[in-house]
């Protein structure tokens, strides 16, 4: 038996999945560390899910090859691979009480009843639930609900642990308590974690690397962080938050944007003729009319608590600014004003459409 | 705003004739086998429980019960045996000839009975066994696999198949998985369709008459060759003795589980 080193834990190798005619997922290729924090990130129909099913053995890839710990997993039934599984569904198994759920993975091991017991109360105590244990599912909460199928999915010890939308049937407030939980409880047991979502916010706070998907295939792997900041293309500029668009000249060291002349960071001084530019929302700064920056007109101005969504009316369309919210309020509603950032936040994007 | 759930007296008025149409026929039958009388009479004017006492001189009526009770459980338990397995495969698989087999297991509740007693007919006289239990119970498998296969679909079409995996993915091997989380999960459906195979089978006349022979009489038989030669109360107090047994049964069952839910095939709440 060869060991993978541990920056291969888990390896896609042009994975591929066709149903019939439809091409589901093209080509994936991913690499995965021990201990790892994997996000799939994109939105419907980009073939996250399926990827996810056909690690934990319910689809089988149409081309290339899924290796764990070095170990090709074609062939091997989804209930031999020993990966951990929650469903946003909770998917908990309704005639049985949460231990009873939990302890079954262990009772299909025949690990014996002493030891189960044992390893199910330390399942349960992991994610909270202890006074809970004799319950039935159709009696508590959805967070509740998920839980008892993190404990479940935890207790076999899985080499792998795959989470498919785990937090998208919580409420709001309710999903983010979960994820500071399921970041710590994934920390402590060290298990290599999979995450497929739609919410760019949760693998963002999650994961150590989000893989952004779109129509199969995988845009950008990076950290959340570096994806957001310099993401490969507009799509993946657009769905890691809110993103504004800029079409400039460029000749020289400076860009023409709407008529107003801007200077350019160093990368992007080399190139001529028209660009589309990107930038984040919280790196516009909303001047004062007559200051120098772009002019524009408070389109619409909404509060968030922690700070204001500004819409400014610009020559070169509408932007999105985030303001900080200081105690005062920013321009309102019909107030001309200017925008003005700095150079070093301007990003190209790729292949502009 | 109170919202008006009331009934108004036009529905309750509709209601009461709906429930009296229903019961009355019940009710005469088993008013008709306390008669003292030698013919079909109310017992108003001299009640007797002679016409009980009769039902125990008379055998074969004995006999077609157990016969009917037998061929009933028989009927109803292979009908769960066939529809379970082609339940699953109909809604967990997609193959070609899954609308064909679709269609196969509703045709029986299409044909008429009359027609369906002529071709069992002669399909068993060709093997030799009309008039035996075996022809029985597989011509009433053929009346109530319908009833069942729709049932157990209908449960089994309620089932998260995220479930499934995820007692796959713990562990569980294909045939774990049905004993220990698919088969509990639609076992309501499946106690209600065999509550109605089971019914359905106890109750059949017509593809019974084709197939009986004396050494093998269904109740319903007995009953209607019985009435084609006679017409005294012994009929009806073997009649008001079978709706007596099956309300036992049925409120028994109720203790157990609710009967509107075990005809629907739904799971518990």
């Amino acid at each position: 038996m060869t060991t993978a080193s541990t920056s291969d834990f888990l390896v896609l190798d042009g994975v591929a999945k066709s149903y019939g005619p439809v091409q589901a997922v093209h080509d994936v290729s991913v690499r995965v560390a021990q201990g790892e924090f994997l996000g799939l990130l994109g939105p419907s129909g980009c073939g996250k899910t399926t990827t996810l099913q056909m690690i934990a053995g319910f689809e089988t890839p149409t081309a290339g090859r899924i290796l764990l710990e070095g170990r090709e997993l074609a062939g091997i039934p989804a209930s031999r691979r020993n990966i951990g599984l929650v469903f946003q569904s909770y998917a908990l198994f309704p005639h049985m009480t949460v231990a009873e759920n939990v302890a079954f993975g262990l009772e299909m091991r025949r690990v014996p009843k002493p030891e189960r017991r044992a390893r199910v109360a330390r399942a349960l105590d992991l994610v909270h639930l202890t006074h809970l244990a004799d319950r039935f599912p159709r009696q508590m909460s959805g967070g509740q609900q998920q839980r008892v199928a993190l404990a479940r999915a935890l207790v076999i010890e899985p080499r792998l642990l795959l989470l498919d939308e785990p937090l998208s049937n919580l409420d709001a407030k309710l999903r983010e308590e979960m994820q500071v939980e399921l970041r710590e409880v994934q920390r402590r047991v060290g298990v290599t974690t999979i995450l497929v979502t739609h919410d760019q916010q949760e693998a963002m706070a999650l994961c150590d690397r989000v893989a952004v998907m779109q129509g199969g295939r995988i845009v950008q792997i990076d950290a959340p962080w570096r994806a957001y900041d310099a993401p490969a293309d507009p799509f993946v500029a657009d769905f890691l938050g809110r993103s504004n668009r800029l079409l400039a000249r460029i000749d020289g060291t400076t860009a023409e944007i709407a008529g107003h002349r801007f200077p350019l960071p160093e990368p992007l001084a080399a190139l001529r003729g028209e660009v589309a530019l990107a930038i984040r929302p919280e790196r516009l700064r909303i001047l004062p009319a007559g200051q120098p920056g772009l002019p524009g007109t408070v389109h619409s101005r909404v509060f968030l608590g922690g700070f204001w969504l500004v819409r400014v009316e610009t020559p070169c369309g509408d932007m999105l600014v985030t303001v900080q919210n200081t105690g005062t309020p920013p321009a309102e509603e019909g107030a001309a004003v200017a925008l003005d950032w700095d150079a070093h936040s301007l990003r190209r994007l790729e292949a502009a459409a | 705003m109170p919202r008006n759930d009331r009934n108004g007296a036009l529905a309750i008025g509709f209601h009461l004739l709906f429930i009296a149409f229903i019961l009355a026929p019940l009710v005469v039958v088993v008013l008709v086998s306390f008669t003292d009388k030698g013919f079909l009479a109310m017992p108003f004017s001299g009640a007797s429980l002679r016409w009980w006492w009769a039902i125990g001189d008379n055998p074969r009526f004995l006999e077609s019960f157990w016969f009917s009770l037998q061929l009933a459980f028989v009927t109803a338990t292979l009908a769960a045996l066939v529809a379970v397995p082609a339940a699953l495969a109909i809604v967990r698989f997609r193959f070609p000839g899954r609308e064909a087999l679709m269609a196969l297991l509703a045709s029986p509740l299409m044909i008429p009975h009359v027609v369906l007693g002529v071709a069992l007919l002669r399909f068993f006289a060709g093997l030799g066994l009309v008039g035996s239990f075996v022809a029985l119970a597989a011509a009433h498998l053929v009346v109530v696999v319908p009833y069942m296969a729709r049932l157990v679909t209908a449960s089994l079409a309620g089932l998260d198949p995220r479930i499934e995996r995820a007692a796959e993915s713990l562990g569980a091997g294909r045939f774990a998985v049905f004993r220990r989380i698919t088969l509990p999960l639609i076992l309501p459906g499946v106690a209600g369709g065999w509550t109605l195979a089971f019914i359905t089978s106890f109750d059949e006349l017509t593809v019974s008459l084709f197939l009986a022979s004396p050494s093998a009489t269904p109740l319903p038989v007995r009953l209607f060759t019985y009435i084609d030669q006679m017409t005294d109360p012994l009929v009806a107090s073997v009649s008001a003795a079978l709706i007596a047994v099956t309300a036992v049964v049925l409120v028994v069952l109720d203790r157990f589980y609710p009967i509107d839910r075990l005809l629907t095939g739904e799971r518990r709440a």
